[in-house]
């Protein structure tokens, strides 16, 4: 196992993955911003080095000051986070080159499966099928245009190293096909440093359905089932739970296989995600896209499986067998998982940096357990700079019911003041009667609005 | 700008004085003695990044309006391949008189608003190292935080710690800017021990 782990990454990601290298008595070396040099997230930290200003292209994002950092504080090895440089293979990379240990898959494994197209072909291969699309990276324009108009309209446009929502664009027509291009290529390219784009059809009111995988580097794989994602605004996942609500225990079997054999069949190595699309109408599961990265939500499928999956991904790193096989994995009970943001769900989700006053996230209520990932506390700042996630509420418990029931409480009792947050949304939603019966899909939010509590009224109670 | 051959160390004023701060992640090497006269251009050290060394120089207006050089103050302990991060400190800056000019250095630079200081917590003498061959414990620039020792307090041949507290309007992390009392001087209670701004 490594000693020292430089963690290139910042926020709650950055927490989490220190608290996983402790439990296995690695050192947590960190990298922050001068926007986050005051931060009281630093101190989980050994030490932590300045890397640059504010604007991620000045810091997050500069893979030579980041390799630099781990270097000079003596680690041997550096974990990525989610976005950022996470699913860049040049930062792998760079990273191997001077001798450090990429907490991920192999920069090729990774350049193949992390950008969108490459990934299509490799599963493609082992009879997992995608939505009907570019072949490709779009050259321009003038191509997605050709292209949109075979597959048919509306169509989906995405940034090959995408992930998270940006560099995507959902087009009716040529002419917003045209300005959503440029947009997304300029998102794409500050996001990701990669402007890549492809588009494929969009499917309207489909199932975002994922598979959690790992694998080691003899070729061995599992899946810890998978979490269903559908509760999105604008493509950002809101609520994620696992089991999903609409698989049979038959369609899960099937899918996890597929999933982890695909993934030794590519010399995959590590944690990763295989998304799916199950189409409204036939059920049929469309592969999308895998993430080769740990994601945001992979604490429901923690607490499903009993795995610490972080700490799975820096053991498979540190090249340690898998040391479990399918038949081991007892997936039992049911999580979901609310991302708290913030956000000002009254005006149109604007997000709202600035001093958190008051920031208590009870664990407590019942019926099931609660886990709270976050970085935050009582006077810390949300710089402008970042993504808005504050915290991340994860409950487990026996039965899907149980488990709504417990994260109804646990958001409930939960009070945040200082900046707006999307705690009143996820109340409506999980009040809601489709969220209820688990009928939802990623095409629109189940809520009724008269269940938002109306504009101000969370600063004068 | 900096040139690809060069690399423009950050100056940044701090009340009355100026520091200069490290560009980059990197180790620092080959840096300028305490008392050595930087002026415009020159090169005041170099960075060591991924295996490729970079000289650093003092940019055009470092010093300041009006001014073209100035005089390191500052003497880190360390000055060998450090590690550095961005906005590190390498060098603080004393002004000098430009000259021909015939300004005049302020002698000391004022507490400023945002400076502040460590009152002594008992009457006694103040010592910056614990023994005469000793180094000080702390040099213009090091970082406080809750319990980092600043100097002792010598009262009736009895030395006592004398560490730096957060809490009743001090911040949980400063920067060192310089010392208020003199190695060895006799300190009353509640007089400056140090000055320091918030990190």
């Amino acid at each position: 196992m490594f000693r020292r782990l430089l963690i290139a990454n910042r926020g709650e990601v950055a927490v989490r993955i220190a608290r996983a290298a402790r439990d296995l008595g690695v050192v947590p070396i960190g990298v922050h911003s001068q926007a986050d040099a005051r931060a009281s997230w630093l101190e989980v930290f050994e030490e932590s080095v300045c890397i640059g200003t504010g604007p991620p292209e000045k810091s997050y994002l500069r893979a030579s000051a980041l390799v630099q950092a781990a270097l000079q504080t003596g680690c041997s090895a550096v974990h990525p986070g989610w976005g950022f440089l996470a699913e860049n293979a040049r930062f792998a990379a760079l990273c191997a080159q001077h001798g450090l240990t990429f907490v991920g898959p192999r920069p090729a494994v990774m350049d193949r499966m992390g950008l969108k197209w490459p990934a299509k072909r490799a599963m493609a291969a082992v009879g997992l099928m995608g939505i009907p699309g570019s072949e490709g990276i779009l050259a321009d324009a003038d191509q997605a245009a050709r292209v949109a108009s075979e597959v048919g309209y509306p169509v989906l446009l995405k940034a090959d190293a995408g992930g998270g929502g940006r560099g995507m664009r959902l087009c009716k027509d040529e002419p917003t096909l045209r300005t959503a291009f440029v947009e997304a290529q300029t998102e794409a390219r500050a996001a990701f440093g990669n402007d890549d784009l492809y588009l494929e059809a969009y499917v309207s009111g489909g199932r975002h359905v994922e598979v959690q995988v790992l694998a080691d580097a003899s070729g061995a794989a599992i899946h810890l089932g998978e979490r269903e994602c559908s509760i999105q605004r604008n493509h950002q996942k809101l609520i994620e739970e696992s089991p999903s609500p609409v698989l049979s225990p038959s369609e899960r079997a099937e899918i996890g296989l597929a999933a982890a054999t695909a993934s030794a069949q590519v010399g995959y190595c590590g944690a990763g995600t295989i998304e799916f699309l199950r189409l409204p109408t036939t059920g049929q599961l469309c592969f999308m896209e895998m993430n080769t990265r740990l994601q945001v939500e992979h604490p429901v499928s923690e607490f499903v499986s009993g795995i610490d999956i972080v700490q799975a991904q820096l053991r498979l790193a540190a090249n340690q067998p898998l040391g479990l096989t399918q038949d081991q994995v007892q997936l039992s009970g049911h999580s979901i998982e609310c991302r708290i943001n913030a956000e000002d769900v009254h005006r149109n989700f604007q997000p709202t940096p600035g001093k958190v006053r008051v920031f208590d996230l009870p664990t407590a209520g019942g019926p099931g357990q609660v886990r709270v990932d976050t970085h935050l506390r009582a006077g810390d700042e949300v710089p402008p700079y970042y993504d808005s996630l504050l915290a991340k509420v994860i409950v487990h418990a026996e039965t899907r019911d149980l488990a709504i029931e417990t994260m109804q409480r646990a958001l409930s009792d939960a009070r945040v003041e200082g900046v707006s947050t999307t705690l009143p949304l996820h109340l409506a939603v999980l009040a809601s009667p489709e969220f209820a019966s688990g009928e939802y899909d990623t095409s629109s939010l189940p809520f009724d609005p008269a269940n938002l509590e109306a504009p101000g009224s969370s600063d004068t109670d | 700008m900096s040139s690809p051959e060069n690399l423009d160390v950050i100056p940044v004023q701090v009340g009355e004085s100026v520091r200069l701060e490290s560009p980059d992640v990197g180790m620092f090497t080959g840096a300028l003695e305490q008392g050595t006269w930087i002026d415009e251009g020159q090169i005041v050290g170099q960075l060591s990044r991924l295996g490729r060394t970079t000289p650093l120089r003092a940019p055009t207006g470092f010093a300041g309006p009006g001014r073209t050089r100035a005089q390191i103050a500052s003497a880190p302990p360390k000055r060998v391949l450090e590690p550095v991060g961005f906005g590190t400190t390498l060098y603080e800056l004393e002004w000098v008189p430009s000259e021909g000019q015939g300004q005049e250095a302020p002698a000391a630079p004022a507490p400023t608003e945002k400076t502040l200081v460590v009152p002594a917590p008992q009457s006694g003498r103040f010592y910056h190292r614990s023994g005469p061959d000793s180094p000080p414990f702390l040099s213009p620039g090091d970082e406080l935080r809750e319990g980092t020792t600043l100097g002792l307090i010598e009262v009736m041949k009895t030395f006592a710690h004398v560490s730096y507290h957060a809490g009743n309007g001090l911040p949980d992390r400063a920067r060192m800017l310089a010392w208020a009392a003199e190695d060895g001087a006799e300190v009353h209670e509640g007089a400056p021990l140090l000055e320091f701004e918030p990190f």
